[in-house]
């Protein structure tokens, strides 16, 4: 776009433009004044472009007052510099000016630097100050990022297909999901709408209607409390739904749409289609989550059954979990009393119990003593267990050991730098309960009502409800629930 | 009645088998008219099966992203209090607009 603002954005004049006339605007990110001549870094979206202001031009009335952050257009001379700045993309040559307008003075005072090496700045600063805060390079790529990959999702779903539709911001309260945002009726006293926190009934109505591919970039608002991966209020999701479809289907979908997003936005490797597909049950099994970060290789055997009879008390009639690490036998002791202060004031486990495995496969240290030799050979049979290596226990009542040694899965694989670098582990949770027992020993929805129970009428009819699986799934991307979006009952 | 929303699913689109999941977890039809009428009274009409996802947009870009907060990756976040402190959100309102609205506060004093 060439106008009076400018001839060339910031960022694309290199050597091959020297000696024209040019004219560029921008922010002034840096002022350096050497007497004789002034420097500054103009920076628009595009790039930075150092700006030489000589002594011999006259103007010193226009700059007198020039402040960082200030926006200018400068008119000038691209040359070649004298020392080149390779690592910048123009950083062969340097503009030399012979006029100057600010356009937007920066009369205040600067909260914080912007793209400063300090990044220490206090969020809600940043927040309050948002405008400038998006000048900053990172989190400005950040958004430049979001929109790129919501063009490329469009993109995928259109070349599947989908028919993009809008369904309404004003909708009605359904507060049997999570806490509703009301929006109070004028025209209808004492009525409330509701901003929805999904467009889940009215996808399934456009099935109805015979569209047979919707899908939209929905904004959903629950008002539920602030999390860390969490935007409090309002987030988004990639809402789709098909008719004369099959959970296959679905899948095919996303491992369609996701490897090419992904791919189009990182230079990580991506796991490609198909995904694996894990039960939620073997899921809490082995990972203690149904959330499982599979660049994580550690995996969680049940022992309960080889402790069932031990004289160790902390086990006695206990859910036994044991994760098992190679390299842990020349870790100190104070590593494993770590470990179990972590678990013990973290993740309100009641100890976490440990044994080293030495090159000749001799337990040795922590619980070792309650480990008999018949019990040792068990473990080994059931779980893999390497020379040199330890093994931590979490012992406690089902649902909080499979939970703890969740965790302590977790931690040990950051401890040990585990985790596979540079690469996106995808994974489908399949065949979630349909239902569930109540705090009060009711039989509940375990999830999403809506779901069709697999075995339809006759598992319904016949089978213990607790032990009737729904078609239904999660999309776990690194750990990251990714497919929808909130677990936790309001 | 307190359930997630929504998941990937193959929704149940038949009446009958609505009916009787519900009714194991201790619902009547009237509950679900209640609640679901426009659905349900939909599923009178033919519906056909189907199934659906919903990813995340904003994980998915934190993933991309490299970040660990979502607020790196929404350009008009909410603080950690679910405040916008920019343009002052949530606020106060003039009593003619809560008029107009037929809303008396009850605030703690």
């Amino acid at each position: 776009m060439k106008n009076q603002y400018r001839t060339h954005t910031c960022g694309e004049l290199n050597i091959g433009n020297k000696g024209e006339e040019v004219v560029l605007s921008g922010f002034v990110q840096t002022i350096r004044n050497l007497g004789k001549m002034i420097f500054l870094d103009l920076r628009d979206e595009n790039g930075i472009t150092q700006i030489v202001i000589n002594e011999d031009v006259n103007l010193a009335d226009k700059i007198k007052d020039l402040t960082k952050e200030c926006t200018i257009t400068v008119h000038g001379t691209v040359v070649e510099r004298s020392s080149k700045n390779e690592k910048m993309a123009t950083g062969e040559i340097e503009v030399v000016a012979n006029d100057l307008t600010v356009l937007g003075k920066c009369k205040a005072v600067l909260p914080f630097e912007i793209n400063s090496e300090n990044q220490n700045v206090r969020e809600d600063l940043r927040l309050e100050y948002r405008f400038l805060d998006l000048r900053n390079e990172k989190i400005h790529q950040n958004i430049k990022l979001r929109s790129k990959i919501l063009k490329d999702f469009r993109k995928e779903m259109d070349a599947l297909g989908f028919t993009e539709i809008q369904t309404p911001i004003l909708a009605n309260s359904s507060p049997e999901g999570a806490r509703d945002f009301l929006v109070p009726s004028r025209l209808h006293p004492g009525e409330f709408y509701a901003l929805p926190q999904a467009p889940q009934q009215f996808k399934q109505l456009l099935m109805v209607a015979g569209f047979e591919k919707y899908y939209q970039i929905a904004p959903c608002f629950r008002d539920e409390d602030p999390r860390a991966d969490r935007s409090p209020g309002e987030f988004y999701q990639l809402d789709f739904e098909m008719s004369f479809a099959t959970q296959e289907d679905v899948f095919a979908v996303i491992e369609t749409i996701i490897p090419k997003v992904f791919k189009a936005n990182s230079h990580w490797k991506v796991d490609e289609g198909p995904f694996l597909r894990i039960p939620y049950k073997e899921a809490m099994e082995k990972y203690g989550t149904d959330k499982p970060d599979l660049r994580n290789p550690l995996v969680i055997c049940d022992l309960s059954d080889i402790f069932e009879e031990t004289e160790f008390k902390a086990f006695q009639n206990k859910t036994v979990k044991a994760i098992a690490v190679e390299n842990a036998e020349e870790k100190p002791r104070k590593f494993f009393d770590a470990m179990s202060e972590y678990a013990v004031q973290e993740l309100d486990a009641k100890g976490l119990a440990w044994v080293k495995v030495d090159s000749e496969m001799n337990l040795n240290g922590g619980i070792s003593k309650f480990i008999d030799d018949e019990r040792k050979a068990k473990i080994f049979e059931c779980m893999k267990v390497s020379p040199n290596s330890a093994i931590f226990f979490v012992a406690d009542e089902k649902n909080k050991a499979t939970k703890i040694a969740g965790d302590v899965r977790i931690k040990l694989g950051k401890e040990f730098d585990l985790l596979e670098k540079n690469v996106y582990r995808f994974c489908f949770i399949v065949d979630f309960p349909m239902y569930e027992l109540s705090d009060e020993g009711t039989i509940d929805f375990n999830h999403n009502p809506f779901s069709m129970p697999q075995g339809g009428m006759e598992a319904l009819e016949n089978k213990d409800p607790l032990e009737i699986y729904a078609y239904q799934y999660d999309l776990v991307g690194n750990g990251l629930e990714l497919a929808s979006r909130s677990r936790s009952k309001s | 009645m307190a359930w997630n929303l929504p998941h990937g699913a193959v929704r149940n689109h038949d009446q009958e088998i609505m009916l009787k999941a519900f009714e194991i977890a201790g619902y009547s039809e009237e509950d679900i008219k209640k609640k679901f009428g426009a659905l349900y009274h939909a599923f009178e009409f033919g519906a056909p099966p189907h199934a659906g996802a919903a990813p995340g947009i904003d994980r998915i870009i934190m993933l991309l992203a490299g970040e660990d907060s979502i607020r790196e990756v929404i350009a008009f976040p909410k603080n950690k209090k679910a405040r916008d402190v920019m343009m002052n959100a949530p606020s106060q309102v003039f009593p003619k607009q809560l008029e107009e609205v037929h809303i008396k506060l009850n605030l703690d004093e």
